[in-house]
């Protein structure tokens, strides 16, 4: 008896298999768009190289004053690296750096380092990720350092050159909270928010 | 226990500050203001400067430069004497309206002390035979000044109020070097670790004698009530303030701030109704002291006060060995900070705010 239950949920299951595949035929894209659907999933992998301009945009206070970063427009370029969790969402890691200068042409630097989690919309054959860093951003001007957090969300529109590469620009927000506490040499009245705003272009190849 | 990692990854930086600067890179940056550099090369020592009676601004810079003050001209290269070609040391005599330099032979190391009125010719001063060759010409209430080398050990003082140069009354001159200021009532002279003070350049007495390890590198007098030396002893390497109150022989104070670098000449200055006394340093820019009294002593970094503006992101400043400051004018004036091989300062009032510049 259980053999007879056994053998017909088989057969319902293997029918079910083949309407599926049927349909799936039936659905099937041009032979020239087929490789950029859904060609994400758990484990695959993606590398971006950035390069671009930073805008500096204002600093603001704790008691919401806001006033000049006086800095000139500055360069910005990272590292990316990424692994989907599944074909919308990925996980991963940022390393980049801003350098920008000041009115007596002294470089400020900031270099972040952050987590990042993506969310890709699509439409062939562009995506759309939007996303969110967050970590730690090593600042230095002249002989002065200090490391600050930092939080880095923005959008992109990419260009899907082939099933491997794709090329696109992207808009960053840098939001870098400077606080001192008082505790050192320099007082909590220095405390600023630093705000930036990334344009980069970059390219991307998934593996 | 993942968790508890990543936490701590998250708010190391609010812990974790390595400032060499006592000032926030994003709150630096806001209140930098361009520095402007009228024509000076930016690598100069400025032995001293002087301002004319008609309102010329010389300064002793190997070459002797001049402006008028307040001005947004260039400094002019004023013609050396014939034979001389560098002059580290000046002074303006309002007695005469002569500008007095000390100018040096770089091929003979013959040294010469010359007048010249504004806008005029230099004209050698022999009278008296000075002996020894000459060091640094200075200053103080209608009167000038000339120390000369004799040898290593020994120098000579003189001065001139109206008709020939005098030897002052200065017992014993260790070294050249040597600073005077007038109190409205007597001269101070410095040299060495003594201090001189008289109400005649001739009739000077022995004030005060700190240890021989001590020489006065700078005096300032503020508001009549007391006498400040900048002191550094070569022994203990030790940097530190005095304060007189100018009666003959009696210190008041000694700041229990000592520093571990050299400090140089003083002044005071008036701005926007704070009273600072500025003290030049070997290479740390300049400290201060807002509201000094002979009771406060300790000499503070410039720091969020009127005249810091552009003083930590000027970062020359504060890295400069500041030798002298010079004062043009009252407490909307102009102040001077004279450094070694790194060009002349200035904090003047822009845009109602008083801001650091190279000139």
């Amino acid at each position: 008896m259980k053999i007879k239950k056994y053998t017909t949920l088989i057969i319902i299951l293997l029918l079910l298999f083949s309407l599926t595949d049927l349909w799936a035929q039936e659905e099937e894209q041009p032979a020239d768009e087929e490789n950029f659907e859904y060609v994400y999933g758990l484990g695959d992998q993606i590398f971006t190289i950035k390069a671009g301009l930073i805008f500096p945009l204002y600093l603001m206070s704790p008691d919401f004053n806001f006033t000049s970063t006086n800095l000139s427009m500055g360069g910005a370029g990272s590292l990316e690296w990424s692994a989907f969790i599944n074909s919308s969402l990925a996980l991963g890691g940022e390393f980049g750096g801003m350098f920008a200068f000041s009115p007596n042409d002294r470089v400020l630097y900031m270099m972040p380092l952050t987590f990042k989690i993506s969310y890709f919309y699509r439409k062939y054959p562009f995506e759309f990720p939007i996303y969110c860093g967050a970590g730690i951003s090593f600042n230095s001007i002249d002989d002065a350092f200090h490391l600050d957090f930092i939080l880095k969300p923005g959008a992109s529109v990419l260009w899907n050159f082939n099933s491997e590469w794709a090329f696109g620009f992207n808009l960053v927000y840098w939001w870098v909270p400077q606080i001192y506490t008082g505790n050192g040499d320099v007082p909590a009245s220095h405390t600023r928010f630093g705000n930036f705003l990334e344009t980069t272009m970059s390219a991307l190849f998934h593996f | 226990m993942k968790i508890k990692y990543i936490l701590l990854f998250i708010a190391a930086p609010l812990f974790y500050s390595c400032n060499q600067s006592d000032v926030g890179i994003f709150y630096g940056l806001e209140n930098e203001v361009k520095i402007t550099d009228n024509s000076l090369s930016n690598n100069l020592t400025i032995g001293s400067m002087a301002k004319s009676p008609a309102g010329e601004l010389y300064i002793a810079a190997g070459r002797v430069y001049t402006k008028t003050s307040g001005s947004s001209e260039d400094w002019r290269k004023v013609s050396t004497p014939s034979g001389y070609d560098l002059s580290t040391s000046l002074a303006v005599n309002t007695t005469d309206s002569n500008i007095y330099a000390i100018f040096y032979d770089t091929d003979s190391a013959d040294t010469a002390l010359f007048k010249m009125p504004d806008g005029g010719s230099w004209t050698e001063v022999t009278d008296p035979v000075f002996e020894g060759s000459f060091e640094y010409v200075k200053s103080a209430n209608g009167y000038i000044l000339v120390s000369t080398r004799i040898d290593e050990n020994s120098a000579r003082l003189y001065y001139l109020n109206g008709g020939a140069f005098s030897e002052a009354a200065v017992v014993t001159m260790t070294g050249s070097d040597f600073y005077v200021i007038h109190d409205g009532t007597d001269f101070w002279v410095s040299n060495s670790n003594i201090l001189y003070q008289g109400n005649n350049l001739n009739v000077l007495t022995d004030a005060l004698t700190l240890d021989s390890t001590v020489e006065i590198k700078g005096l300032s007098e503020s508001s009549g009530a007391y006498i400040y030396l900048s002191c550094w002893d070569r022994e203990n390497r030790d940097g530190y303030l005095m304060a007189t109150d100018g009666n003959n022989g009696t210190l008041d104070e000694e700041s229990d701030d000592k520093k571990t670098y050299k400090l140089f000449n003083l002044t005071t200055f008036r701005a926007e109704g704070y009273d600072f006394l500025l003290c030049g340093t070997n290479g740390l820019g300049y400290r201060q002291i807002l509201s000094p009294s002979s009771s406060n002593l300790d000499l503070d970094t410039p720091d969020d006060d009127v005249l810091s503006e552009n003083y930590t992101s000027a970062i020359d400043l504060q890295n400069c060995a500041v030798i002298d400051f010079f004062v043009d004018g009252g407490e909307d004036g102009d102040l001077y900070a004279l450094t070694a091989t790194t060009g002349l300062w200035k904090n003047s009032l822009s845009g109602g705010t008083r801001v650091w510049s190279i000139e």
